[in-house]
């Protein structure tokens, strides 16, 4: 009976955050592209405006959360695809591994950088 | 049908009424195929007075292979010019092939009514039942293959074996305990149920699905369409208790279980019963992701 109890047992967690997350990116990726790309164009982005708008506290969780839930998405994407194409075995460990430390670096180097931006640390 | 006809012997189209009244309020997939039906009976009525075509012949391309015989290890295409006939259909070309030309061509077949599943070929570039597709609506040279990504045993013969363990790992069969309490009564299914599994039931076993699915393709491990969809047919069905259904859901939730699917939809479109199998293994997806989230 425990089964009966467990939530979020191993197979459907990663396909439904993977779901969540492109719903989630679909707008985030919207708003990255609209302000930094079609309103402020390239030219235009300076040091100065990253600092000031790190330093606003939702644009720096929304930074935080498009970072997490980005390379989530990317990595658990590039996992499956070579899942798909028969990945299997010792293989399949040391792939996981690898991608486990490179998603968690990014997420953490990326972390610190915004929070240097912002000022706080 | 039958006894409606002699219920009213005066209006013989009687029947038909109904029919064309729900064509034009909605279409289900029954419609469909009542509408579809309807219009090759019409262009076979228009076609009729058309002159013969007894004279034309068909050129078949057919893959020829045979591990034991030396002449043929080396895989090639053999040339057959077969007469043409009116409804001729890629089975029928091919038997007309080995009988007349060469008794040594390979190849499973049974029904002829696309019910026994086991002419599944590669025709033209794509997979579909040798009975079930009629040779004018394709371009010639027809090309036919075995189908692609299971082993050749011979000729158009593959390898089947890795299908059928996949169709079984899903335990295809109803294995409700808790009968009515009356002997004699019937384990009822309510007709909601009934029309919900009602088009995962008509797989016949063919294979055409699972040759065409890029991730069984590479990935053995996986169940493939049709043995998810024999696990919908289950999985769905009322008449079974909660816990069985829970039983089912823990086979496909499995990583190598419906999570492989990428909705490419090539199953479903080769699928010569027309089964949404693409849409079935999603439901399944939801269906596990729904229990795995409840916390009570």
């Amino acid at each position: 009976m425990a089964e009966r109890y467990s939530s979020f047992a191993p197979g459907g967690t990663a396909w439904l955050l993977q779901r969540l997350t492109a719903a989630f990116l679909i707008v985030v990726l919207a708003f990255h592209f609209f302000l930094l790309h079609f309103v402020n164009h390239a030219a235009d982005i300076t040091f100065a405006g990253t600092q000031a708008r790190m330093q606003d506290v939702g644009y720096f969780l929304t930074m935080v959360l498009f970072l997490i839930t980005a390379t989530f998405h990317g990595v658990n994407g590039v996992y499956n695809a070579l899942v798909n194409q028969g990945l299997a075995g010792t293989q399949k460990k040391v792939v996981l591994g690898v991608l486990v430390v490179a998603g968690t670096a990014l997420i953490a180097q990326g972390t610190w950088v915004a929070l240097v931006m912002a000022g706080w640390i | 049908m039958s006894t409606q006809q002699e219920q009213q012997p005066a209006e013989p189209e009687g029947q038909e009424v109904p029919v064309d009244q729900e064509m034009k309020a909605e279409s289900s997939p029954q419609q469909d195929r009542l509408q579809r039906k309807q219009e090759g009976l019409d262009q076979r009525e228009a076609s009729a007075d058309e002159p013969d075509f007894e004279e034309e012949t068909v050129h078949l391309k057919v893959f020829r292979y045979d591990p034991e015989v030396e002449a043929k290890q080396e895989p090639r295409f053999d040339d057959f010019h077969v007469p043409f006939t009116r409804g001729m259909t890629v089975l029928d070309a091919v038997i007309y092939a080995r009988d007349e030309y060469d008794p040594s061509l390979t190849f499973r077949h049974s029904c002829r009514q696309a019910i026994c599943g086991s002419d599944a070929f590669f025709v033209n570039g794509r997979q579909r039942l040798g009975c079930k597709t009629q040779i004018s609506e394709l371009e010639q040279p027809v090309r036919v293959e075995p189908l692609p990504h299971q082993e050749v045993v011979k000729d158009l013969v593959v390898e089947m074996e890795h299908f059928y363990d996949q169709m079984h790992a899903v335990e295809p069969y109803f294995q409700q305990e808790d009968l009515p309490e009356d002997e004699l009564e019937e384990q009822r299914q309510s007709r909601e149920n009934r029309e919900k599994v009602k088009m995962s039931t008509r797989c016949i076993w063919c294979g055409a699905c699972m040759s065409s699915c890029n991730i069984a393709a590479g990935d053995n491990q996986y169940l493939g369409p049709a043995a998810i969809n024999k696990a919908y047919r289950f999985a769905m069905d009322e008449r079974e208790d909660e816990e069985i259904k829970e039983h089912r859901l823990r086979i496909v939730e499995q990583e190598h279980g419906v999570w492989r699917c990428q909705t490419q939809f090539s199953c479903t479109e080769v699928c010569p019963k027309d089964i949404p199998l693409t849409e079935h293994i999603q439901e399944l997806k939801r269906e596990a992701v729904k229990k795995n989230l409840k916390f009570w």
